[in-house]
């Protein structure tokens, strides 16, 4: 095995040996099939209303506002825990290289997460089945297509929580600033927008990862792109400040 | 073996580590001594390539910590027993240790056992004692044989049983041909653990030297009924008693032939060792930073 597939096997025997993951995987589930069954109905009408299509995927879109915050906690906590627990030293002293360390972390958060998003949109279509199914319009290879891109993006925002994590190192610090990349930054750029009377604002706001990731998940490959690269840049400062600060 | 040239560490303008330049040799136990504050720890940690240095190097055969591939495999290191996550059980820790390492995953079961945490290893490591803490710490620094062990306080939190294997450990790694550096606060301990002393002052070498050298009989303690004249000839004398004088620097013959030349009857006359707290309490006299103010 490289350097690299060690250092990920290492991480990913860490991350399944506590118990709080296993919270997270439950926690997220529990709200996910919650969500999706319980706003099956006013999803479908309000879809309907507005001559939007109903999708099998249309209720598990509205549970990613919840779900989302979850897979970023445990992102972030691939990296907050260590520095919280100060066992960031034996990691670092297992794996030296910082580079290698993150990208192992980012490796086994991001094919965690994947394949977690992926069970539970499925499980999600499932929960809120019994009441969409009387609304929506099913096929096969879109509904796959959808429940794929909503995987990707659950893990591009765990990926992006773990960088801001390895770039703030406190969990509370760490969350906030996920809260107010996802909710605030969109909604305050608006507000901006509409006070200054400038448009280009309101363009940034599109361009922040909710909307992005919204857009993705509606189908928009060239939007992956763009969340890909904010969980890239985040990523990449994050191992900058590691590079260059004391453990 | 652990090469430092010229290493230094400031923290803003208080300077930890200041300008330290060693080599810690195969086969012999170094004990790392200083008072607290001193920067013991600020130099393991740059070993490790934890904290970086503001100038020099610090290698381990040749090359910076994060140079070395597989590093458990040549230098294991406890730098803080408690730096472990409290959510995973000891086992679990070690294994990931293992893995990052390519190790195969019977040694976890073998450090374990050595440390006797085999039982305790199955519990999270939140529960752990101090004691217990310093163990998983141990067995995670042996995982690797390693050619160089690097151990922070290890017997802090031990108990006796506990402080007298570690230093049967030390001292069989060191004859397998190890570099062994050990820091501790527990004077009597490093007098039977340490082959050399090391010991630091506000980020300053103060000595380095052989155990023998700074326990060896370097006092003569004289006794006598009229000792005033042989203080007066002796500047190294000091009144240790209302009829004892403690020399140092002179040996008993010399000692003995003054007081034969001043006519001075003496009750006693022998060189007495030092223990390495005296000579570390001398050594250290300056440079206590928090020192109680008697
Ligand atoms: N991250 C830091 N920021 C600022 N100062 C620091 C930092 N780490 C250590 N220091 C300072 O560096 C000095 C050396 O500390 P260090 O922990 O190396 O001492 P030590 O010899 O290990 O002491 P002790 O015997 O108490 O363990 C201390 O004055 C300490 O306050
Ligand atoms: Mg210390």
């Amino acid at each position: 095995m490289n350097a690299l597939a060690r250092a990920a096997a290492a991480e990913w025997l860490k991350l399944r040996s506590v118990r709080s993951t296993w919270w997270f995987a439950g926690g997220a589930l529990l709200t996910m099939l919650l969500v999706a069954a319980l706003e099956a109905k006013d999803t479908a009408v309000f879809l309907r209303k507005h001559g939007l299509p109903v999708e099998p995927v249309s209720s598990v879109v509205e549970g990613l506002d919840w779900v989302q915050l979850i897979f970023g906690s445990l992102g972030m906590l691939a990296v907050t825990s260590e520095y919280a627990t100060r066992s960031i030293m034996v990691t670092l002293a297992c794996t030296p290289s910082r580079t290698r360390l993150v990208l192992a972390k980012v490796a086994v958060v991001g094919a965690t997460t994947f394949l977690a998003g992926g069970l539970v949109s499925v499980l999600g279509v499932a929960a809120s089945a019994p009441v969409l199914r009387r609304y929506w319009e099913f096929d096969a290879g879109q509904v796959t297509g959808r429940i794929l891109a909503i995987a990707a993006y659950l893990a591009l925002v765990a990926v992006l929580a773990l960088g801001l994590g390895t770039l703030i190192r406190r969990s509370a610090g760490a969350l906030t600033m996920l809260f107010a990349l996802l909710y605030v930054l969109p909604i305050g750029l608006q507000g901006l927008a509409t006070s200054l009377n400038a448009e280009f604002l309101n363009t940034l706001a599109a361009y922040t990862p909710m909307p992005v990731g919204e857009r993705f998940i509606a189908g928009e490959a060239a939007s992956g792109l763009v969340l890909t690269a904010w969980a890239a840049v985040v990523v990449a400062a994050g191992l900058w400040v590691m590079r260059e600060r004391d453990a | 073996m652990i090469t430092l040239h010229g290493l230094t560490k400031r923290y803003g303008d208080k300077t930890a580590v200041d300008d330290l330049t060693l080599e810690l040799t195969p086969g012999t136990v170094t004990g790392f001594l200083g008072p607290n504050g001193a920067g013991k720890s600020t130099t393991m940690r740059m070993i490790m390539g934890l904290d970086s240095p503001t100038s020099g190097t610090a290698l381990i055969g040749g090359r910076p910590y994060a140079d070395l591939d597989r590093p458990l495999r040549t230098i294991g290191a406890l730098l803080d027993a408690k730096a472990v996550h409290p959510a995973r059980s000891g086992r679990d820790h070690l294994r990931a240790m293992t893995v990052s390492q390519g190790l195969p995953s019977s040694r976890v079961e073998e450090v374990l056992a050595l440390t006797g945490m085999a039982e305790g290893a199955r519990r999270r490591a939140g529960t752990y004692s101090l004691g217990m803490s310093q163990r998983l710490g141990i067995a995670g620094a042996l995982l690797g044989d390693p050619e160089v062990l690097m151990l922070d306080e290890p017997v802090n939190g031990l108990d006796p049983d506990g402080v007298r294997w570690i230093r049967t450990l030390l001292r069989s790694l060191a004859a397998e041909g190890r570099t062994v550096f050990v820091s501790s606060h527990l004077m009597s301990e490093m007098e039977r653990t340490a082959d050399r002393l090391i010991v630091l002052g506000k980020g300053r070498l103060i000595a380095d030297e052989p155990m023998e050298r700074l326990v060896a009989g370097s006092e003569v303690r004289v006794r006598g009924p009229r000792l005033r004249p042989l203080a007066d000839v002796l500047p190294a004398a000091r009144w240790t008693g209302p009829d004892e004088l403690t020399v140092s620097g002179h040996t008993t013959e010399q000692i003995g032939r003054q007081a034969y030349e001043l006519g001075l009857p003496l009750y006693e006359l022998r060189a007495v060792e030092s223990s390495l707290e005296e000579s570390y309490m001398r050594l250290t006299a300056d440079s206590t930073e928090f020192g109680a103010s008697a």
